[in-house]
């Protein structure tokens, strides 16, 4: 379970306060629509919403409502679900890391569109090039001696791998909206992270040095990396902005999301508008005897807006949200 | 020695015989060559070429034009872009420092200006006023990068914006004081502006004739009297290209593309900051792409294509150059 990964515990100061909202009555929804046999099912209405897909450590995909935080589906059939990430027309990519695959799904499909064999590699983190199509995975070694991060032309066909030197296995990644890429590592044998950079037309990474709030910073436990329409996010228990242009790797902000009891990541950032940046971050956030989804808003951050898992059992691994076609 | 001792002891050294005659010289055994001069004498007087490398931190120094590698340089945190003022001084900017170093024409640094707003990129020196320009790429809290001038090369700057530019890159002063810049816009689009002489407004130039994609140096041509502009995605690939721009009443005209290759007739993959000199182009390859070694070359200009002179065996991520000459 990645979260036993992270490892690190605060000690118990209280909850957040609760946001001041109506929720949606999730638990009531599960009654009503959930089949009995774990087969994948989603409502008829979710196809017009904006969607959040969350990776479950049980091994399924479940999937809510974005703004109305109700439960309208599940996918199932996985044993490991991991990272996730969305293409331009709202397909979702889930990795399922023991299987070695990789199942894309259409904007609330229930029946996969396409399995990616990633075998031998263990895929983790993923990430669609909005200008290309192109998908890229971060995989662990899996049945290799090493990970790498490999590159789908169009999502399909026989991939590109790229490895690193310094970077035995690849957790994370991220395009931008120019195609460039930005991996981490995961922790196994490793105390700090280390990021490459895949700039698009290049054909090697690059080993880039990400700098922090100060001179003395050093990533410690990435969980995940976005793009948030202007800058790539790196998911380090807060969501830290940073820019790499021509090799170089700088510093541009972080957002103090509040999450006290608890510690807070993988995030996926919000953004209905690619041309902007988003605006708001959705992530999971663990306390010693339950996980919850908070959303905060963004860039600004502060308190949680809404939640999701006050009334239900999660066991969140990663998220993506999908968005609905706009008119 | 008799002969035959000579030869057992010259097993190293070619030796040659000749059977001349008893009245003949026996050949001498030939010398051995003298060592490659791979490491250059210092000599003052001549012209040298800095090279900032931000993945090893080091600022190398060669001569010109054959590239020997006199002196490599260290104590720069993430060195980039690069100017060079009428003493022989370098500039170099530290970008992740938020510095520019001076260093001498011996390659020592001998001071330094804070910045404190932004990540320094690219530089150039006025030689008529003595004024430091300095590009920040952009700011830290999300905000844009802006045009710094500092007043005779000294501290504190003073600070102006394009407001349609997010990013900024490198700058170039013309012969008039006029200072022209590149950039991007937030959206990523390529900018060119200019600060005029006395004037404390800029304005975007417009650009015709072509597509610049990523913005690369920024100097003025004495020869052509034009503005040489440098492109790190030619024709949107990796490719590096430099345009010559005729400019008149604030508008930017391509006139001249010179495309440079690599040592084996590919494609430069990324030169980010060259600089002429005597009738060449100046540049490093930071070579991402895979292909060969990122090295350093002389191009003639403005014909371009294959180099006259390249060195890949200290270069890791070069970035910016500048001529030394004192």
């Amino acid at each position: 379970m990645r979260l036993l990964l992270i490892g690190a515990v605060l000690a118990t100061t209280g909850c957040a306060s609760p946001p001041s909202y109506v929720a949606a009555p999730a638990s009531q929804s599960m009654s009503l629509e959930r089949p009995n046999h774990r087969h994948a099912w989603m409502n008829v209405s979710a196809k017009k919403l904006d969607l959040l897909y969350i990776s479950e450590a049980d091994g399924e995909v479940t999937v809510y409502t974005y703004w109305q935080r109700t439960l309208v589906g599940e996918l199932t059939d996985f044993y490991q679900p991991q990272g996730e990430c969305v293409d331009k027309a709202g397909n979702v990519y889930v990795t399922d890391s023991f299987e070695r695959r990789i199942v894309e799904y259409a904007h609330a499909g229930t029946k996969p569109l396409r399995t990616i064999d990633d075998s031998p590699y263990a895929p983790y983190g993923c990430s669609v090039a909005a200008s290309t199509g192109d998908l890229a995975v971060a995989n662990e070694a899996g049945g290799a001696s090493k990970g790498n991060i490999a590159i789908y032309p169009g999502a399909s066909g026989t991939p590109t791998y790229y490895t690193d030197k310094n970077i035995p296995n690849f957790r994370d990644c991220a395009y931008n909206s120019g195609g460039d890429l930005l991996a981490s590592n995961d922790q196994q044998g490793s105390d700090v992270s280390s990021f490459a950079w895949f700039p698009t037309g290049g054909g090697r990474l690059i080993n880039v040095t990400l700098p922090g709030p100060s001179p003395s910073w050093t990533w410690k436990d990435v969980t995940g990396i976005q793009w948030d329409g202007k800058y790539w996010v790196i998911d380090d228990y807060q969501p830290y902005r940073v820019s790499v242009i021509d090799g170089q790797g700088y510093y541009i902000g972080f957002t103090p999301i509040e999450a006290s009891g608890g510690t807070a990541g993988p995030f996926w950032i919000y953004n209905d508008d690619p041309t902007e940046q988003g605006t708001q971050v959705v992530g999971v956030f663990s306390e010693p005897s339950r996980d919850y989804v908070y959303y905060w808003d963004y860039p600004s951050g502060g308190a949680p807006i809404a939640e999701i898992g006050k009334d239900i059992s999660l066991q969140p691994v990663a998220l993506t949200v999908s968005l609905s076609a706009k008119p | 020695m008799s002969l035959t001792e000579r030869l057992t002891r010259s097993a190293i050294l070619p030796v040659v015989l000749v059977l001349a005659g008893c009245n003949a010289t026996p050949l001498q055994p030939a010398m051995p060559a003298a060592p490659s001069a791979e490491r250059a004498t210092k000599s003052y007087s001549e012209p040298w070429l800095f090279v900032s490398d931000p993945g090893t931190d080091e600022v190398y120094i060669y001569s010109l034009p054959k590239l020997y590698l006199i002196e490599v340089d260290q104590g720069f945190t993430q060195p980039q872009g690069e100017c060079s003022d009428t003493n022989g001084d370098v500039w170099v900017t530290g970008g992740s420092a938020k510095t520019i170093y001076k260093l001498s024409h011996s390659g020592e640094i001998i001071g330094h200006l804070s910045d404190t707003s932004g990540y320094p990129d690219g530089c150039a020196y006025d030689p008529k006023t003595g004024n430091l320009a300095v590009l920040n790429l952009l700011a830290p809290n999300s905000k844009s990068g802006a045009l710094l001038i500092y007043p005779h090369a000294s501290g504190p700057p003073k600070t102006y914006s394009n407001k349609d530019q997010f990013f900024y890159n490198f700058g170039g002063y013309d012969s008039a004081g006029d200072l022209f810049f590149d950039g991007r816009s937030a959206q990523g689009a390529f900018m060119l502006a200019e600060l005029p002489v006395n004037s404390s407004e800029t304005k975007t130039v417009s650009v015709s004739g072509g597509t610049i994609y990523y913005p690369g140096m920024v100097q003025w041509d004495t020869a052509s009297n034009r503005l040489v502009v440098g492109d790190q995605r030619c024709a949107n690939e990796a490719a590096s290209c430099v345009y010559q721009l005729a400019i008149e009443s604030g508008e930017g005209a391509i006139k001249v593309q010179t495309t440079v290759k690599n040592s084996t007739g590919g494609p430069v993959c990324d030169m980010i900051q060259g600089v002429l000199w005597d009738g060449r182009l100046i540049g490093s390859n930071f070579d991402f792409c895979g292909s060969e070694p990122s090295a350093t070359y002389l191009w003639p200009y403005p014909t371009g294509g294959q180099p006259t002179a390249h060195k890949s065996t200290s270069d890791s991520e070069p970035f910016g150059v500048a001529i030394s000459v004192e």
